[in-house]
This record gives structure tokens, sequence and C-alpha cells, in this order.
């Protein structure tokens, strides 16, 4: 503080070092240009009517710049001084400041030359008694006007203005800005420029008004003592609002990832909706809407072989569209096990407690019947009770007697053999034979393989295996194999009795 | 044919909504000596019942307006048709419900001509092969 108040250096007399703001309102110097602070409007007018009170006393010319309600404020309290007839005379201006303002302002800066006029036309205006006062005072507030406004550009271009002015005429001026302009954040750089433009600087009525130099030190240095604490305080809450902001920050972040995870999570949900209307539809498209037309012509054709009234020739070619419906039926069928397996929730099994043997049985004299020249051997150590789905066993046993019909030595038999061993039943199926190439063996449950091919008729989609395969595992149980030379080739489907 | 038809009764009701399968079940039909009566959806389905009293119903389950399922429910509330046998010609035999003769699409004609044999009970011709 002490930098930019700016006592009189010196004093004439005691007084003045214990009063140097009345002193200067009494008797201030020539080319005085004093800021006064206030905080409350009737201190305002109790300094304005002192400056201009000792001003009426001695003589000088003055010229006083107000708003009305501030105009009619010192007029009240110069009273005693007959302030009425200093106006009368015209020693003493009273000014509209909006008024004033505006005589010089052009756009939103004052113009420096229409100052000029003004400050002119404003001193030889002014009357004395007899004749032209030589001494001046003068006090305005349109700076202040010009602050409230929020042009605080303007009011130091103004305060620049008063000050080249004071070199041209003689006059003391007393400018006041009400303090509660100042109290935002970043005004304490424009505090100072007013501050400095002022060669005299008069702190508000919160200021102690002690005449003991004693007890205004012990306020200066109490006030020292706040600005560093307050100083220290905005230093703290300012870390504490960068926190905050560093954390709002975060959780915003935090929102966006939230946000960007849900976006995701949406476009897989509805990916997968889509996957699934896909599979809803393959599988309607294998279960239904393939079946209907092969039926009908499956159907047609056996019908008029039935009828009996066809030449052989035609029997035959009727013949053959039947064997082929009934490959196309058992392909529809696989791929419809292919897509339950792979795209939708697997094979579905429909299970009861069944005993195994006759099931093998059945599969096994049916495979006997149609190949009449491969003798198959089964043996069983008696009945194997276990919780199964009868049909799809029953799809095992046929793809595994079945391929070994199809790949096995035509010479020799094929041993099917059903046991229990514990826990799980075991159903192997072994034939002699070329043995499986070691090289497909690993990805012989794959589905479409083809390698095992024969004579390049096959009876399906090279799927049987790896359907057998997805069947026992569905039943809880795996397919093992087995294949060499010496040993021939050998399957076994191994199913837990109670799954 | 015509003898065929002629001398049959009006017992086989063929239920499917496409028209190819109901011909070549109605041949098949015709062919072992029955008379074959045909609907596109269970309501005609009903319809068709009500006036000619089949002695069976080969059903499809999965059909437009009126499904088999649907028309199974229905036949339940009609104490004078409740008792018709009604077998069951689907391309998704698990979702035929329990208690019915269920003959896989595409059709084994061997079975279903088990099946009408055991289930329709009036005189008609034998089998000519």
């Amino acid at each position: 503080m002490s930098n930019v108040i700016q006592f009189p250096a010196t004093g004439t007399d005691g007084r003045t070092a214990r009063d140097p703001e009345a002193m200067l309102l009494a008797e201030p110097p020539a080319h005085t240009h004093a800021v006064q602070f206030y905080e409350g409007e009737e201190y305002l007018f109790d300094t304005v009517a002192k400056f201009l009170g000792a001003g009426l006393l001695v003589g000088d010319g003055m010229v006083v710049i107000a708003t009305p309600d501030h105009r009619q404020g010192f007029r009240q309290r110069l009273a005693a001084h007959d302030g009425e007839g200093a106006i009368a005379s015209g020693r003493l201006l009273m000014l509209e400041a909006r008024e004033t303002l505006a005589r010089f302002m052009v756009g939103d800066m004052p113009d420096a030359d229409l100052f000029r006029d003004f400050i002119g036309r404003a001193m030889t205006g002014l009357k004395g008694d007899l004749q032209r006062p030589t001494r001046v005072r003068a006090y305005g507030e349109m700076v202040d006007l010009l602050w409230r406004d929020g042009n605080s550009r303007a009011a130091i271009r103004l305060e620049e203005l008063w000050n080249d002015a004071g070199k041209e005429h003689s006059f003391s001026l007393l400018c006041a800005y009400l303090m509660g302009n100042f109290y935002r954040e970043g005004d304490q750089t424009k505090f100072f420029e007013v501050c400095r433009s002022h060669s005299h600087v008069l702190p508000t009525e919160r200021f102690s008004r002690s005449d003991d130099a004693n007890a205004r030190l012990r306020e200066i240095s109490l006030l020292q003592q706040r600005a560093r604490a307050l100083e220290t305080e905005i230093a703290h809450r300012k870390d504490l609002e960068n926190a905050l902001r560093d954390a709002l920050r975060e959780r915003t972040r935090a929102q966006e990832d939230l946000r960007e995870g849900m976006r995701r999570e949406k476009a897989a949900r509805e990916k997968a909706e889509a996957n699934d209307s896909f599979k809803e539809m393959f599988l309607g498209i294998l279960g239904h809407d393939l079946r209907n037309p092969l039926s009908s012509m499956l159907t047609t054709a056996q019908t008029m072989t039935m009828r009996g009234d066809l030449g052989a020739e035609t029997n035959a070619r009727l013949s053959r569209i039947v064997s082929s419906g009934g490959r196309m039926r058992r392909m529809i069928d696989q791929l419809l096990d292919l897509t339950r397996a792979r795209l939708a929730d697997g094979i579905p099994l429909a299970r009861s407690e069944q005993d195994l043997l006759p099931l093998v049985a059945k599969i096994v004299d049916e495979l006997r019947t149609a190949n009449p020249g491969r003798p198959i051997v089964l043996q069983a150590d008696g009945p194997c009770r276990a919780r199964i789905d009868a049909d799809r066993f029953e799809q095992v046993v046929s793809n595994l007697v079945g391929n070994a019909v199809t790949h096995g030595d035509p010479a020799g038999p094929i041993h099917v053999e059903l046991s229990t061993r514990e826990t799980v039943a075991s159903l192997a199926v072994h034939n002699g034979g070329t043995p499986i190439d070691p090289e497909i063996l690993p990805s012989l449950f794959d589905p479409f393989r083809r390698a095992d091919k024969p004579r390049g008729r096959a009876d399906g989609l090279g799927l049987g295996l790896y359907i057998a395969e997805r069947v026992v595992s569905a039943h809880g149980g795996k397919v093992e194999v087995s294949s060499s030379a010496d040993a021939g080739t050998r399957f076994e489907v191994i199913i837990p009795l109670n799954d | 044919m015509t003898e065929a038809a002629s001398a049959s009764s009006e017992c086989v009701l063929v239920v499917d909504d496409e028209s190819d399968i109901r011909e070549s079940v109605r041949e098949l039909v015709e062919l072992i000596g029955c008379k074959a009566l045909l609907a596109a959806d269970g309501r005609e389905a009903l319809a068709v019942m009500k006036r000619h009293r089949p002695c069976l119903v080969i059903l499809d389950l999965s059909m437009p307006g009126m499904s088999g399922l649907e028309m199974l429910e229905e036949l339940k509330r009609e104490p004078q048709l409740s008792s018709v046998p009604v077998i069951i010609s689907t391309s998704s035999p698990q979702r035929a419900p329990p208690g019915f003769r269920v003959v896989a699409k595409p059709i084994d004609i061997d079975m279903l001509c088990r099946c009408i044999e055991q289930s329709c009970t009036c005189k008609r011709k034998p089998l000519s092969s």
C-alpha cells in the first residue's frame, strides 16, 4: 500500500503529519490530481464538501462535474459555506456528469481535442467575486461513471487527459471512485493503474480516521498482513480450483469413456441381434423352406413308382430322382446340424433313459441289410443304460459303422463292440484296410473335410464325423480314433452313463 | 383312379399351406384308396371337418393364418371332432406336441402309408402296389 499512498513529502506543522488528507483537501498544492476511494456516499459528500468548502473560504474558483444525486448531496453539505451564493455568482460551476461526458466522447473513448476544448471553456466560464479566480479546484466523477459502465480503458484514458490538461491550466483536481468497482478478480492491475495516474491517493472511510500516527502505522501493518493473508488464501483457493477443474475434466473424460463403452456395447448388441436374426433365418431355410419342395418332389416321384403303370426305364429314372432327393435330404439335415452346432446353441438333445444295445443292434441290422456282402459283428456284454437322445445316438452309430463299411477292407469284417466301463458307455467300431492318412488325423472331425471322399460321390457334405463328434460332445462324451496298417482303424465313442 | 376315388369314403383331410405338398399327398392318399379332402390352413380345415367329418387328418404345423398348433387347440373344444385322429406332418418334428404320430418332411411315404392304414378306419381299396 505504501507505494500507492503518497502523502505530501513534508508538513509545515505537526497537523500535516497527523492528518495529511485533511491538509490535502483544505490546501491542495497546484497541479494536485488526487483520487478519493469511497464505500458510502455520505463519506463522499463529506470529503468533497471539505475540498469545496475550503475553496469557498479562500476564494478559489470551482468546477463540479457529478451526477444529480451527488450534486444535491454536495450542495446540502455546502449550505453552511454559502455554496448557493457561489453557484449563483458563477464561482462554483455545477455540471451534469453524464451530459458533460457526452460532449467529448467519440464512440467509447474520450476525444483529446474535444476534451481540451471543454476544459478551456469551463476554465474561462468561471467567475470570481471581482475577477477571475487565480486558483481553481475541480471535482469530477466522469471516470467513475465510465468505470461503472465497464469501460475501464476510457476511464484511464480520461485520467491521462486530465493530467495533460493540468499542464495547460492551473487547477487542483479531485476524482472519486466507488471502491466496490475494484473487488473483482483481475481488478488489481486496473486499480494500480488508476492509483498511478494520480498524484495523491486517498483511501476509503474504512481506513482509520485516527489522528495518532502510531495507530495509523499499526493499521497499515494490519492491512499488510491481511493483504498477504488474502494473497495466500487466494493462491490456496486457486490451487483448489485447479484441482477441482482437473477432477471435473477427469470426470468428463470418464463419462466420455463410459458413453463410448455404452456405444460399443450397443453396437455389439445390435450386431449380435442381427446375427441372431440371421441364424434364425438360416435355420428356418434349412429346417423348413428347403424341405417342403423336396418333400413334394419325393412324394410325387415315389407315388408315380408305386402306381406301377410305368415302364421299367421310367421307374429307374424315378428311382434316381428319389435317391438324389434322399441325398439332398441328408445334406440338408447335416447343414442344419452344422448351423445349430456352429451358429446356434449347439445340437439340441431330447434325452431319456435308454438301453443302448437295441439302438446299436437296429442300426447294425439296417446296415447288414443294405450291405449283404459285409460281415458286421456286434458284441456286447449286456444291456447298457444311459441318459441319451436315442435318435442322435443312432445317428452317431450309423455314421461310424457306415464309414467302416465304406472305407474298411471289403474283405474283412467290421467289429462293433458295446460295453460299460465304470461310469461310461463305450462303443467301439473297428475295421481293417488302408489306414487313415496320419496327416489328416488331427483334422478328422473338422467340418467340410473332404479328404475321405470316395469315388467322387459323397453321401453328404463331409460333415458326418463332425456332427457325430458334436453329438457325442453334447452328451458330455468324446470320440477317439486310432489308425494304422497293422491294427486297422478304430473309433471309440465314450459317453457318461448319467451326465 | 376315378374308380378308386368313387369307391372310397371321404376320409383323409390333408392340411398344408403349400399346394405342391397338398397335391402330392392327395395323390398318395388316393393311390392307396382313400378320398382326400384339402385345406390350406387350420381355419379352413376346421370348416371342412365340420362339413365332411373325415376319419383322419394329416396336419402341417407351420402355416400362415391359423397354424397347426392353433388348430389342435381349437379341436379340443369341438367334442364331435376332437376324437378324429391327427398325423402331424412337419419339417420341424421337435415342435410337434406329445401324443401325436409324427411324419417328418421330406415325407417317408412308407411311414405315412403305415400311419394312414393304422389310423383310417373307413373301408377303402387295398394298396395296388
